[in-house]
Order: structure tokens, then C-alpha cells, then sequence
């Protein structure tokens, strides 16, 4: 598994983060916060209740729980966190697949190793996850 | 304990798409507002972070397990079913670095050292009077493509071969390093107000201490000032000494400490040692704790024990 990566998709940056945003929050278990300045986060939860615990925490101005996975955008630069729970890991990882097949050919960076992964992950995407 | 902490207006969120309001999962219909919408306007806010490690309150029963099996051990689960030739590969290297740990012949720097009621100045000097080594760096962002251009609203990235190219996977893409600046967001520059990020190594026995003075302002997890302490696995210096310029990758985290003193796993996930989800769900309903929540609930508190939020200077 890489923990943390970043990646880079194919195509215009703007078009792109559309289509990402609207497919990542089909799921009710997933959040998304604009925070300006072209900055986003998309927050993963457990479920569908956590995440309204989570929106509640993020109403009051508090941080998510460590528990909770992201994905960091800025511009066509997508920082992803899998320092999170299990199942919350799983519906990032939907995603994450869905940006590589939908957006690629991807440009991805393993931060723990700090290795250009690109040509592994376009063999074997699943080299992110197990 | 309960602390406090003021978190600068940066790192509230000014907005949240409110979830879809259909079914979207079998069962399940959002329907909470957007009640993020309206931008602060105070400068700082007080927050109440209690910190997991000290907020066994007794009334949370996935709490109260999570803190018990931290300091029984039951938290870990060092073979667990399923587990990738990679996960049990690593698995079987922080097994035998918790048995060292146990033994004070690894992390002893780090077992006893109290973080909680500390600035990050008072740590400094206690870590090197303890023999520790530090490394300042600027807190790193995302490493990212170098762009050059545009072409027709695509991206163009430069090539190490002096070429261009709009692929951003291409082989001989030129990369570049990003830094996170007080506000949140990226440059790539160092000295474009960056926070720094303070690094202290062993390096007899690879205990190792993480300290975030200014937070990390672009994280929806931990943008307070924090600290965290955890054990390395290898040394690549002579006779196996820890080195703080080369040793401190996370892939060469064995596990984290809790700041009194329990190792727990690097992250929540049994990848890294920990036991299931919390226990299993027969496990959990015994505390009568709601088994679809409890794994995030319990992650959270193992994950909030690791960490441990700086007092102010």
C-alpha cells in the first residue's frame, strides 16, 4: 500500500475536478469542502452517518476525525491520505480508481518513498492499495 | 483533560457542498443543511480538541475500549487473516521492533518523554539535551508536475529533456516539490512563508519525535500545533545507528507512541497492525457500542492517542 500519494490527472484541470467532485459525493459518506483560493477537500467517512457526525464538527469549526481519509486538492494536484479507517480507505480507493481510469493517463507520486510511480500504477493501480 | 486550543480562521472551512439529497446507497437519504455556508469573521476560534489520549470519560464505550486495548496491547494484531505479502512483510519487522521496545532496547527516548502541557521550544531544548538529533525542514506538500504552459485549457508539463508535453504520466516528466504555507495553500517555493516542520531522531535506539509548531494548515485532520513520537524500524548508519537526514521516511516508521508511552499502529488499518476494526462486532456490542460507527470511533481515539497538541509558546 502507499499511504501517501499525489496525483495528477489528464485534461482540463476545471472539467476534471467537476466530474471528480459530482461522482465522489454520488456517495453520501463522502464530503466535499471548498475552501477558496481553488483549494478542495473531498473527506471520506465510515458511513453515511459519520459523515453527518463529521459535517456537524466541520459546522462548529472543528477538524474531522483522524479516522476520516482525504483527497487535498489544489489546481490539477490531488494529495491523497490514506491514514484513515478501513472502510473509509475502501470508498477513497473507489474513487481514486475512477480518477485513473476516467482522467488518465495520471501522473502519480509516492510521497513515502518519494518515487515518480506513474508507469507502475498505469501496469497495476491496485500497487496504491494492497 | 480537556485542552484548549485557538485554531486561525484559515483553517475553517468556508464551505461544504451539502450532500446529495436523494438516495444515492440503497437505504440511505442525506438530509442535513449546509449549516458551513457562512464565512467567520472572527480571526481565531476557541476549539475544544480534548485530546483522546486524556478524554476517557467513561461514557463513551468505543472510548473506553479503544484506551483499554491500547494499554492491554489487544490493539494490535500483528498476523492478521488476509494480510499481502507486503502488509506481512512488514508486520513481522515492527513484531520484532515492539519486542525490542519492550525490552528498552529500541524507542526508550521516546517511551517516557511527555509531550502533553509542552511548547514546541521547551521540546526542542529537551530533546537535544537528551541527545536527540533535529533536522528543520519546510512542511512538505504534494510533489506535482511542472507546468510550462496551456495548450487549449490542457496542462502543458516540461520534460527532463528539455521537451514538453501535455501527458502528465510521461516517463521524462519533470517533477517539482511543494511546500504548505501558514494559509493552506501550496508554492514552491521554501521561503514562501512556509511552515516549518521539526524533526528529532535517536540515534541509538530510532525513537523518533514529530513536531509541528505551526501545525500543518492544510490538513482537515490536524492543522494545530502537534507533536507525535514513534519508534524507526532500521538505522542505515555504522552498527545500525538512526540517522535523522536519511532514517525518518514514513516507510520506516514501525509504529507510533502514545504520549504515555504505548505503541500503537503507525495508522488505523490492520495493513499496520491493527486488531480488525476495534475488535469484532460481537466484541464491540458487548460495550453496546453501534457496530457501523464504532470502527471510525475507535480509529479515531488510537489515531488521537498517537498525536498530542502542542500548548501555545
Amino acid at each position: 500500500m502507499i499511504t501517501h500519494f499525489s496525483l495528477t490527472p489528464s485534461g482540463k484541470p476545471a472539467a476534471v475536478l467537476q466530474d471528480v467532485i459530482a461522482h465522489a459525493t454520488r456517495d453520501p459518506a463522502v464530503i466535499h469542502v471548498d475552501r477558496g483560493h481553488g483549494v478542495h477537500w473531498l473527506l471520506f467517512c465510515d458511513s453515511a452517518a459519520t459523515a453527518l457526525d463529521e459535517r456537524a464538527r466541520l459546522a462548529r469549526g472543528e477538524t474531522v476525525a483522524s479516522a476520516v481519509g482525504s483527497v487535498v486538492v489544489e489546481g490539477n494536484s490531488y494529495e491523497v491520505n490514506q491514514e484513515c479507517s478501513e472502510p473509509a480507505r475502501a470508498r477513497l480507493a473507489s474513487l481514486v480508481r475512477f480518477i485513473l481510469k476516467s482522467h488518465g493517463p495520471c501522473f502519480v507520486h509516492d510521497a513515502d518513498a518519494q518515487a515518480n510511480v506513474s508507469a507502475q500504477v498505469q501496469q497495476d493501480p491496485e500497487i496504491l492499495f494492497r | 483533560m480537556t485542552s484548549l486550543v485557538r485554531i486561525p480562521a484559515h483553517v475553517q472551512p468556508p464551505r461544504v457542498t451539502p450532500p446529495v439529497t436523494r438516495d444515492v446507497l440503497p437505504g440511505v437519504t442525506s438530509s442535513v443543511g449546509d449549516k458551513a455556508s457562512a464565512p467567520r469573521t472572527d480571526a481565531y476560534q476557541t476549539v475544544n480538541t480534548t485530546s483522546s489520549t486524556t478524554a476517557a470519560t467513561g461514557a463513551n464505550p468505543v472510548t473506553a475500549k479503544a484506551l483499554s486495548d491500547i494499554q492491554s496491547g489487544r490493539v494490535w494484531d500483528l498476523a492478521p487473516a488476509n494480510a499481502s505479502p507486503e502488509a506481512g512483510a512488514f508486520l513481522q519487522s515492527v513484531s520484532a521492533r515492539l519486542d525490542e521496545y519492550a525490552a528498552g532496547k529500541a524507542g526508550a527516548s521516546v517511551r517516557a518523554l511527555e509531550l502533553q502541557g509542552k511548547d514546541a521550544a521547551t521540546l526542542h531544548a529537551e530533546l537535544l539535551a537528551a541527545g536527540f538529533q533535529h533536522r528543520r525542514e519546510p512542511l512538505k506538500g504534494p510533489m506535482r508536475p511542472r507546468q510550462v504552459g496551456e495548450q487549449d485549457g490542457v496542462p502543458v508539463y516540461a520534460r527532463t529533456d528539455g521537451g514538453r508535453t501535455t501527458n502528465p504520466a510521461d516517463p521524462l516528466i519533470a517533477m517539482e516539490q511543494t511546500y504548505v504555507r501558514a494559509d493552506g495553500t501550496r508554492t514552491t517555493s521554501p521561503d514562501d512563508n512556509v511552515v516549518p516542520h521539526d524533526i528529532y531522531v535517536h540515534p541509538a535506539d530510532g525513537g523518533m519525535v514529530r513536531i509541528k509548531p505551526q501545525g500543518d494548515p492544510s490538513s482537515p485532520m490536524r492543522p494545530q500545533p502537534h507533536a507525535s513520537k514513534a519508534v524507526l524500524l532500521r538505522g542505515s548508519g555504522v552498527a545500525g545507528r538512526f540517522d535523522v537526514e536519511r532514517d525518518t521516511g514514513w516507510n520506516n516508521e514501525a509504529f507510533k507512541v502514545t504520549n504515555d508511552g504505548h505503541p500503537v499502529p503507525k495508522a488505523p488499518q490492520p495493513h499496520f497492525g491493527l486488531r480488525g476494526t476495534g475488535g469484532s462486532h460481537t466484541q464491540l456490542a458487548r460495550f453496546k457500542a453501534p457496530a457501523a460507527d464504532s470502527s471510525a470511533a475507535y480509529a479515531d481515539v488510537i489515531m488521537g492517542a498517537a498525536h498530542t497538541n502542542l500548548s501555545p509558546p
